[in-house]
């Protein structure tokens, strides 16, 4: 089910009322049923791959609790490694796997292939799997006790409002809040509702709008002139930021309104002033996740350089491969750890700059920019449609940077200003974000500013939303 | 202030806002999902009319109103000028249907009947080959690749309603204002039951059950000051500049030429039977434009290079360009493009007369006695 779907407005309708009538005892077995109907209202046959992951590793919790021997503890986590990445890697990296292995038998002039297994990709695997594994990791470590309830572990692992698309939670976060009691809370629905309808004008305005641009652009780059190629990769920026965080927005929004807070998962990331800083504003649930899971178990930084290097090379492969089964987000995944590695390394350095305020300002404004135009790069590859779509952008751009037209004959100039004007506008807020927090901001004002503020949202969606409803992109994940 | 009361009056001016228009559109039937309206056009004995103000799911309709009715024997496909073929025109065992306004270009005509399962394809095609399709400057060839994608997209597209909504809330508003909404219609919830669209309630036009269009009695008075082109002065003064429907033109366009052809070919492959012609404008009209010489040379051309096409064929191919070749008087016009459905009932009756494919389905005497009746309106409903 789509959050800017009809439906999911029905569903919430229903939900949030049956949720506070219901006595606590019963909320996380009815949220767990709540989300599979979510989860299986489009796609009725995955059901099973997300009781299957949940069911075994609720099992091997319980089974690594039983016993004080690490080996046996050890087989166990590693038992539901191998299930849950195996199902991932069926469904997610099967054809990739096959079709590099067929490349390369193709290269050694022999005739065998290996058949494609053209399976759908469930939605959201990638998530709920990370979400299971982070709980058999914390259970294995004792970071995190067993759970016992198999309710409340199937409402952790299935939560509708962050099963498909995050943000990635830490059983040490929502399990205790499954189990607490919740009251209906007025200002907590509220704040909720004010965090969906941003979320929403992110991914419908800001979101959808820019989607057209980049579809007609990026769909054809051949038949593009660079600054038209140019513009859809700044279009797809904002858009990859607006689709996400919107789509987070409306997750955490909807469970403040059930009494549970999601973690943050974005936070201007566009203000970073470098690499490091942007992969901790962007996605923070998943560059968290692979801090705790994966760099600090290979090593991190406590065994010299080189091998600090190879574990940042391989983090973020590991993430460019986690975004999609495509080699080209593991060339955007090891262009953001060569960025990564070189910001580091130039921090070696100190740039002994004038101390004026002014002169620290430009140098930070000159580092935004820098960055922004870095993580656009890396972009390109993220959302070409092929590898060799992805060189033909980049060998335009540069080679040509100021080739016409520009993007007014494909599109209308109200429909880029209504464009633009969004972005400026979530830039603002961005900018309230990176200095603390607009809605604490929004909080203080009184109700004639509030309310217009709202009143502005909801026509802006309403007036300016393209038709159709849109997956979001984090949905292929 | 308590939080119900304060929600209550935040909700309040967006529940007027959205409210009004959400009640106008589903008051107007202009909500009711094309599915529900081709279903109950295809089962319903009373007549159920289409006539949404907001959308043009006309396409859409049409192809699955075909679907539907399951194969008919005759099917009348094209534009607007097509849209006067009744089901009486045809015997009571004939199955007809009018898919007209579902190709309104020439390349539609093939998509569309790709479109259907060949076993779903008619016995016999009544097409109007508008001239405008053989000149470029009205028939944009070269984007047709376009026209085609569109077009395809409509007849597979099931607008939802709350594109509806999105799509028409604020157009509702304005006509609030300017007073087009007719409450006392709305309310007597027919846009629920058997006028289906805003048009089809307040100004009596739509889609009958088979397909075919009913103008509003008040557009049907060409003589009447109020009709927008009263005594064919708007279309008179296009001919005069060769603009909108009437560019002039030296030759036919090669390339929609070959585009009759491939669907000649297609039909004659479908053992399809196609009855062509050239669709009637009023005589005012027609003298005004023969009055221009050879700024509409290509027309003649166009007549016989189409009948050249559909004979060598084996089909039939008519020049109705004029209303007098059909006795028709211009007060029996819509406008300066359209004739009413007596223009077309004595466009069928000519044809029967020559020995028309057609007399396997139709009964001239009874359509001679039904033109003879006189009245312009016997096949409204209004």
């Amino acid at each position: 089910m789509l959050f800017n779907s009809v439906e999911f407005f029905a569903f919430l309708a229903v939900v949030v009322p049956v949720y506070f009538l219901l006595p606590n005892r019963w909320r996380p077995l009815f949220l767990a049923l709540a989300s599979y109907y979510f989860y299986m209202f489009s796609h009725p046959e995955f059901g099973w791959l997300l009781f299957t992951s949940t069911t075994v590793s609720y099992l091997g919790g319980l089974a690594m609790d039983r016993t004080a021997k690490v080996f046996q503890r050890r087989a166990v986590l590693v038992f539901c490694i191998v299930v849950n990445v195996g199902l991932l890697a069926f469904f997610k990296y099967g054809d990739l796997i096959g079709g590099s292995l067929n490349s390369g038998l193709h290269a050694l002039h022999l005739t065998a292939t290996i058949p494609r297994l053209h399976v759908a990709l469930p939605i959201g695997i990638s998530f709920f799997t990370f979400q299971a594994l982070s709980y058999c990791f914390d259970v294995y470590s004792r970071r995190f006790p067993v759970e016992r309830r198999f309710d409340v572990f199937a409402a952790y692992k299935a939560f509708f409002p962050q099963l498909v698309a995050g943000p990635i939670e830490r059983p040490g976060n929502i399990i205790p809040q499954m189990r607490a009691e919740h009251h209906f809370d007025y200002e907590r629905m509220v704040s909720g509702l004010r965090l969906m309808l941003w979320g929403f004008f992110k991914k419908l305005v800001i979101a959808d709008r820019l989607s057209v641009i980049v579809a007609e652009v990026y769909g054809s780059p051949g038949h593009h002139s660079s600054l038209q190629l140019l513009s859809a990769t700044y279009a797809f920026s904002f858009q990859i930021y607006g689709d996400f965080s919107g789509y987070t927005d409306i997750a955490r929004g909807c469970a403040r309104i059930l009494g549970i807070d999601l973690m943050e998962n974005f936070r201007a990331p566009y203000f970073a002033q470098s690499i490091p800083e942007f992969w901790g504003r962007w996605h923070i649930s998943l560059s968290t996740w692979f801090r705790d899971y994966l760099y600090i178990p290979l090593g991190g930084n406590r065994l010299g350089v080189l091998r600090w290097q190879v574990n940042i090379m391989v983090v973020f492969l590991v993430s460019g491969l986690w975004h999609g089964a495509d080699w080209k987000f593991a060339i955007w995944g090891m262009l953001h750890g060569i960025f990564f590695l070189v910001t580091r390394w130039l921090s070696r350095w100190s740039w002994n700059l004038p101390a004026s305020r002014w002169a620290q300002s430009a140098w930070a404004g000159a580092k935004i920019i820098i960055t922004f135009h870095l993580v656009a790069f890396a972009w390109i590859f993220f959302r070409a449609n092929t590898m060799g779509d992805a060189l033909l952008i980049v060998r335009k751009i540069v080679s040509h940077p100021l080739q016409t037209p520009i993007l007014t004959p494909l599109f209308g100039v109200p429909d880029l200003l209504v464009s633009a004007g969004a972005v400026a506008v979530l830039a603002l807020v961005n900018l309230f974000e990176w200095k603390g927090s607009p809605s604490a901001v929004l909080d203080r004002c009184p109700v004639w500013v509030r309310w217009p503020a709202y009143y502005a949202i909801i026509f802006a969606i309403v007036l300016y939303a393209p038709l159709g409803e849109r997956e979001f992109i984090y949905f292929q994940f | 202030m308590r939080p119900f009361w304060r929600a209550a009056l935040f909700l309040t001016p967006l529940a007027i806002v959205f409210g009004t228009p959400e009640l106008v559109l589903w008051l107007g039937g202009e909500l009711t999902n094309p599915d529900t309206v081709v279903r109950r056009q295809a089962t319903d004995r009373q007549l159920v009319l289409h006539g949404p103000a907001y959308t043009n799911s006309a396409p859409y309709v049409k192809k699955h109103g075909l679907l539907a009715l399951q194969a008919p024997q005759v099917v009348a496909l094209g534009n607007s000028r097509v849209l006067q073929f009744r089901r009486e025109f045809f015997r009571p065992d004939v199955s007809f249907y009018n898919s007209g306004s579902a190709a309104v270009r020439l390349l539609h005509f093939r998509a569309f009947l790709e479109s259907l399962p060949p076993e779903e394809l008619p016995e016999t095609l009544l097409i109007a080959t508008d001239t405008g399709y053989f000149n470029t400057k009205f028939d944009q060839l070269d984007k047709d690749g376009l026209n085609v994608t569109w077009m395809l997209n409509q007849i597979a597209h099931n607008p939802t309603a709350p594109e509806v909504f999105l799509q028409s809330w604020w157009t509702v508003w304005k006509d609030i204002a300017a007073g087009k909404i007719k409450w006392a219609r709305l309310f007597s919830f027919d846009g629920l039951r058997n006028r289906v669209g805003l048009t089809a309630l307040c100004a009596g036009a739509g889609y009958r059950n088979d397909g075919s269009y009913q103008y509003g009695t008040r557009d049907l008075e060409i003589t009447n000051p109020q009709h927008s082109d009263y005594h064919f002065a708007k279309t008179l003064g296009h001919i005069a500049a060769g603009e909108g429907r009437f560019p002039w033109g030296d030759t036919p366009s090669a390339p929609a030429l070959k585009e009759t052809d491939a669907l000649l070919d297609f039909c004659a492959a479908h053992h399809v039977y196609v009855i062509g012609f050239l669709p009637p404008h009023a005589h005012a009209v027609w003298m005004a434009m023969q009055g221009l010489g050879e700024r509409y040379a290509y027309i003649p051309k166009l007549e016989r290079e189409l009948r050249a096409r559909f004979e060598s064929r084996g089909f039939e191919f008519y020049d109705f360009s004029d209303f007098a070749t059909l006795g028709a008087p211009d007060t029996e016009a819509v406008d300066g493009y359209h004739g009413n459905e007596r223009v077309y009932l004595r466009l069928v009756i000519t044809m029967l007369e020559r020995g028309s494919h057609l007399n396997a389905y139709a009964d001239l005497p009874e359509l001679r006695v039904k033109l003879a009746a006189g009245n312009p309106a016997q096949f409204q409903d209004n």
